[in-house]
Order: C-alpha cells, then structure tokens, then sequence
C-alpha cells in the first residue's frame, strides 16, 4: 500500500480500514474548501500503517471542526458535520434507488455481483461509513464491517483482483440483498 | 418438480442461468449457501422441494467446478480453510451439506455458512491435505 513514506505491506484488514479513512477524511478536505479554498488540512509524516489511519482520522475530525465553526449560527440542524453532503441512507436507497440494484453485470460473473462506478462506490461507502458503526465481528473477514443506519451489516475489503469490493452480510430490512457484491469499475 | 422458466425478479437472470454460473460467484473470494438460498427465495420465489432441488442443483455445480468446502477460520491472509466435515466426494459434499442445512431448520443460512471457495484460493499445502483426506492445521503464522 502506497503511504506518504512509501510502499509498505499491509494485512487486507487494515488497508481496508485505512481505504475508509481516507475517503472520509478526502470528503472532508473537499467540503472544507468548499467554505474557504485555502483550508489546508494537518500534514503527517508516518510509515506505519496505523501512523496512516490515525492521520486519516485527524485530518475528518479538523475538517468537521472547521465544517461545524463555519455553519454554526446559519441554518445548522446539529446533526454530522458533513451530513448535508454524505446524508444518511438505508441499503436500499444506496444499492437500489429506483428499485433495481445500481451498476453493470460484468461479463462472466454472477448477477448478485455488481460493477459501479466509483461515484456510486464512495457515495455508499461515505453513506454507511459516516453514519454507521463499525463491527468487530471476530471472523476472518479480510475487511472491515460497519453496520447501517437500517441495521443492515456491509463488508468493505481490498480485493486483489477486483479492488474496493462491498459485501452485504445483512440486508437489514430488505432480504432480496443478502449476500450482494459490489466491485468498483476500472480497478 | 422445480420450475426451469424462471427468471430472477430484481436482476431478470433466468433459473438455469443462474445455476449454470454459480461457479462465478466464488471469484477470489468464497460463495456460501446463503446466497444460493437468498437467490432461491427472494429471487425466483422458490421454497419446500423446488428451494431444496434448487440448492442441490448448485451445489452440484459447485463441487463439479472443483469449489471445495470451508470454513472461515484461517489466517488474516488466507481465511479459507478446507473442511472434511462434508466428506471428499463431490456427491457426499452435496447430499451432506443439504441434510446438515435442512437438520438445522432449512431457512437462510448466515455469512460463512456451508461456505465454498476454489483451490486457487486456499493456501496450496491446505488443499494437499484435504485431497488426501488429511484435517488441515492452521498455522497462525500463516
């Protein structure tokens, strides 16, 4: 995995785990200069893997700080910083919005098994990762779970032939997703 | 007798299409018999005898593209380990996954439930040792 000191190797987990860091902390960054193009996020120089997430994380927490200090007072309803940009959602709305399951079959592969763009890929993520909770589940998946607004229990892992790849352990309400799997074009 | 004109409701993949690629769902990863019951159920409406001969159809399938049984126990690296717990043949795999499935009450199993993966991505000494009909030792090492 690439890291601001270089290649280091890491175990699935936790580069699934760093993957979410960063695309929360990159969606921060982005609704922080929306406010002010100059807002500059905390530099970090670290060569561990966890070094790396937990700069990930400082970066979301002074974007949401400076998100928060800049909408106080106009029109702030309390919730999530970031909740105008990354609004909750069930596993329905995200995989299936207008009721037929989002993304391409590709050739070859099974129809529970989804190709989406990295739009919708990171909007599902951010979705479930920004207002869910993650789970530590204590089995061998090489990811990591969060489970939904709706209850539902969504895996995210590395895979190394299919890239950032999203699997539904629990559909929470809607039973026709269990077991969905949603790989990222272009990986 | 199970229908064989049926078509998937969220993806409108036909019932014998669905069979004939379950080998697919596996790629890197694993495929588990919740899926194939998920399928079944919410996908083409099946239960009773026609989910069952549903199942057995993909299991067969499965087994004779060479997916071998699992458990979820392994390293961080690779979590499949292969399991005798069904037998090594590929006809006392199925007919032994289903009785175990339907003895503990025949509805939707969980994630890693009756769980199946390639060879390809099973450490290769695992593989070897359940080819001879030998129980694998997980290394925590991997």
């Amino acid at each position: 995995m690439q890291t601001s000191r270089g290649l280091v190797e890491v175990p699935p987990a936790q580069a699934s785990i760093y993957a979410v860091a960063r695309m929360q902390a990159e969606a921060g960054i982005r609704v922080a200069r929306r406010l002010d193009p100059n807002w500059r996020p905390p530099t970090s120089l670290t060569s561990t893997i966890e070094g790396e997430i937990a700069h990930q994380r400082a970066v979301l927490r002074q974007a949401e700080q400076f998100v928060l200090s800049r909408r106080r007072g106009i029109g702030d309803n309390g919730g999530p910083p970031l909740e105008p940009d990354i609004p909750p959602r069930s596993l329905g709305e995200l995989v299936a919005p207008e009721g037929r399951i989002i993304g391409i079959r590709a050739k070859g592969a099974q129809d529970r098994i989804r190709t989406i763009s990295p739009e919708e890929m990171e909007r599902i993520v951010l979705s479930l990762t920004y207002h869910g909770r993650p789970l530590k589940l204590h089995d061998r998946y090489q990811g990591v779970w969060y489970e939904g607004v709706d209850r539902c229990v969504v895996g995210i892992r590395f895979s190394e032939s299919f890239g950032l790849t999203l699997d539904v352990r629990d559909p929470g309400g809607d039973r026709r997703f269990k077991e969905l799997k949603l790989h990222m074009k272009g990986q | 007798m199970m229908r064989t004109d049926l078509i998937h409701t969220l993806t409108d993949t036909p019932i014998m299409d669905w069979i004939n690629y379950v080998h697919t769902s596996v790629e890197d990863y694993d495929i588990s018999l919740g899926v194939i019951l998920t399928a079944g159920i919410y996908g083409y409406g099946l239960s009773g005898d026609d989910l069952v001969e549903f199942a057995r159809r993909c299991l067969e399938r499965l087994v004779a593209e060479g997916a071998i049984p699992v458990l979820h126990e392994g390293t961080e690296y690779c979590p499949f380990v292969p399991t005798l717990r069904y037998g090594r043949k590929p006809a006392d795999i199925v007919e032994n996954v289903l009785a175990s499935w339907q003895a503990g009450g025949g509805g939707v199993t969980g994630w890693g439930e009756y769980s199946f993966t390639m060879p390809e991505n099973i450490l290769p000494e695992w593989v070897e040792q359940w080819e001879k009909g030998l129980p694998v030792e997980v290394d925590e090492e991997g």
